[in-house]
């Protein structure tokens, strides 16, 4: 199944109201060509409404929806040649799997001996190609979720469109079908819309993420960028664990931001600007990047805590911390060597971390 | 233990007694016509299937069972020609008022009969329309349609609208996705649907009887009014049975493609 093309699409000002409630605030957004960029934000945030409009299942009520440049906004659903594959696959339950298949290419009229030909190929390319004769009912959902991808994938569509099309299968199959999925995707070079609630999967799947929340857009960019440079303090949250500190700006050092915090400590985080002397700011620190350390061992800038419990979880172990302020921290530390004795439920610890780890937040 | 096995004991006991509470008048009725005397009495005396050939020698009862089977069927077609496309639009209430049609469209089932009967014949007289062929026929499409449609929108109502999105993001056109789709899809509803209009037109008396004429007189109505006028002797019982064989070999039928668990449970 050889891509003969690849396309861009773009969405200017997308608007859509439900009643009183704005389910998309217009929205700006670029896909590259082959390109799989993920829709990524919790229940109600409007990435299913946007992919919806994208496929043509609803109008909205403003903006625009461009495919390689052309608005395709009046274009009915049935001739914008795309792919959804939905949450439930919605596969015909009153057909084969192969009838499932040959559906959108017997609805165009493509010549039966075609018709059979490219729905084997597609078949075997999910590896179920002796289900033909099977209806849906009798697959395991894993095989579902692969007729409704060869469904979609045989008639070359354009652009494909995922609304959550791992969310009902268990935790190791998805991880096996976020792998497979991706190949194929590369393999196809199809450029792909995925809609997903999982932050693990987004980061997983995609060349960029776009992370939605009420509606709008919060931050776009690659999986990397979003993690360690999150645009704002729902982004951080919302993406992996995270720690916020309440602070004040005190000044810089260097290229860092210098921070006292609600304790009186003084810490560091990176920014180019500065934001004027006495700003109220949140800090944003992951968890893997924070330092716990005795008191002999601590950094120049090293906020004191507590340490509350110790979590053993196989690879790492889990610093539940508490500062003098109350805040709560957790800290990953990675079981490459042996937890020193100054580790311990109820023991007085520093924490610090490298400037660059640390994100100022609004 | 035993407490539950007696339970379950009284239980079957009752259950029986209520079905042979129910099924005791057919018994009778059909019991009657397969005796040899000259009365109609039950349980019969001897063996004869001479009240049967009696019955199908009569040419009232005869032409009148082809009227009733002609009529059932062409309102079970009207019904599925009127209750399809209604049942669709209902349940994507593409218009405003939808749901007190919907309850306008069912209403027939609560309307008494007589009074519905009545209704009509005026309905037809004061319109000139006059008692037709027709006018029966529409009547019995407004009391059966009720059944179709309740049966019709379960099923349209269960359905994953995802699955027509579906259809028309693969490139089906409205048409095709409801064609290949939605209708497929609704055929059980439509089945049973349409066994319930069919049996609603078959054995309808109270409608029927102020709309028939002379040459449109239905199976239920001649029967009735062959009691009314003469004995109960046994040719109606065989009339009556050779009418219960007919709806027993539709449910047969249905129950063949179907399953009719699965559609009478639909009607609820």
């Amino acid at each position: 199944m050889a891509r003969r093309r690849s396309v861009a699409v773009e969405l200017r000002s997308l608007h859509k109201r439900y009643g009183s409630v704005v389910a998309v605030r217009s929205l700006d957004l670029r896909v590259e060509p082959g390109q799989l960029l993920c829709l990524l934000g919790p229940s109600g945030c409007g990435k299913t409404t946007t992919l919806r409009a994208i496929a043509g299942l609803l109008q909205p009520d403003a903006g625009e929806i461009l495919v390689d440049d052309r608005v395709v906004n009046q274009v009915p659903a049935h001739r914008r040649g795309f792919g959804l594959v939905a949450q439930n696959y919605a596969l015909f339950p009153h057909m084969t799997v192969m009838e499932n298949v040959t559906f959108g290419l017997r609805m165009r009229g493509v010549a039966r001996e075609e018709t059979a030909r490219r729905a084997r190929e597609a078949l075997a390319m999910v590896q179920l190609a002796r289900m033909e004769d099977r209806y849906p009912r009798q697959l395991s959902g894993g095989q579902q979720q692969r007729v409704a991808l060869a469904r979609c994938l045989v008639v070359e569509p354009d652009l494909l469109l995922l609304d959550e099309p791992l969310g009902a299968l268990d935790k190791k199959l998805r991880e096996a079908m976020q792998v497979e999925l991706k190949s194929l995707q590369r393999q196809v070079g199809i450029t792909t819309i995925f809609v997903t609630h999982d932050q693990e999967e987004a980061l997983t799947l995609s060349d960029r993420i776009a992370v939605m929340h009420e509606g709008e857009l919060q931050h776009v960019g690659t999986p990397q960028e979003i993690y360690e440079t999150p645009r704002n303090r729902f982004v951080a949250d919302f993406i992996g664990i995270c720690n916020f500190l309440d602070c004040t700006v005190a000044g810089r050092e260097q290229s860092a931001v210098l921070l006292r915090m609600d304790d009186g400590a003084v810490m560091v985080a990176s920014g180019a600007s500065t934001p004027g002397q006495g700003t109220r700011m949140t800090l944003a620190v992951r968890p893997e990047k924070l330092i716990v350390a005795s008191s002999e061992d601590r950094r120049t800038h090293a906020l004191p805590a507590q340490i509350e419990a110790l979590v053993y979880v196989g690879t790492a172990v889990h610093i539940h911390l508490r500062t003098g302020t109350g805040t709560r921290l957790v800290a990953y530390r990675q079981n490459t060597t042996p937890l020193g004795s100054h580790l311990h439920p109820g023991a007085r610890v520093y924490v610090s971390w490298d400037a660059a780890a640390a994100r100022l937040v609004e | 233990m035993m407490a539950g096995r007696t339970g379950a004991v009284l239980l079957r006991v009752y259950c029986a007694a209520v079905l042979l509470f129910l099924s005791l008048p057919i018994i009778v009725a059909v019991g009657v016509a397969f005796g040899a005397d000259r009365i109609a009495r039950f349980p019969p005396r001897g063996f004869s299937l001479h009240w049967f050939a009696a019955a199908l020698m009569d040419r009232t009862f005869m032409g009148a069972l082809a009227t009733s089977l002609e009529l059932a069927t062409l309102t079970t077609i009207g019904t599925i020609l009127v209750g399809l496309p209604a049942a669709v639009a209902l349940e994507r209430r593409v218009f405003i008022g939808s749901t007190a049609l919907e309850t306008f469209l069912l209403s027939p089932l609560t309307l008494p009969g007589v009074l519905f009967g009545i209704s009509m014949l005026f309905f037809l007289g004061a319109t000139r329309w006059g008692l037709s062929w027709s006018g029966l026929l529409i009547a019995h499409i407004v009391i059966a349609l009720p059944y179709l449609l309740r049966t019709t929108l379960a099923v349209h109502r269960g359905l994953d609208r995802g699955l027509e999105e579906a259809a028309l993001v693969l490139g089906a056109s409205p048409w095709q996705a409801f064609r290949y789709v939605t209708l497929p899809l609704l055929k059980p509803g439509l089945a049973a649907g349409g066994l319930f209009a069919f049996l609603t037109s078959f054995d309808n008396v109270p409608v029927s009887i102020f709309l028939t004429t002379a040459q449109t007189n239905t199976l239920p109505v001649t029967i009735m009014s062959y009691l009314v006028n003469q004995d109960f002797d046994a040719t109606v019982g065989a009339i009556s049975a050779l009418q219960v064989a007919i709806v027993l070999a539709l449910l047969y039928l249905l129950d063949r493609i179907y399953g009719v668990a699965r559609l009478t449970s639909l009607g609820a």
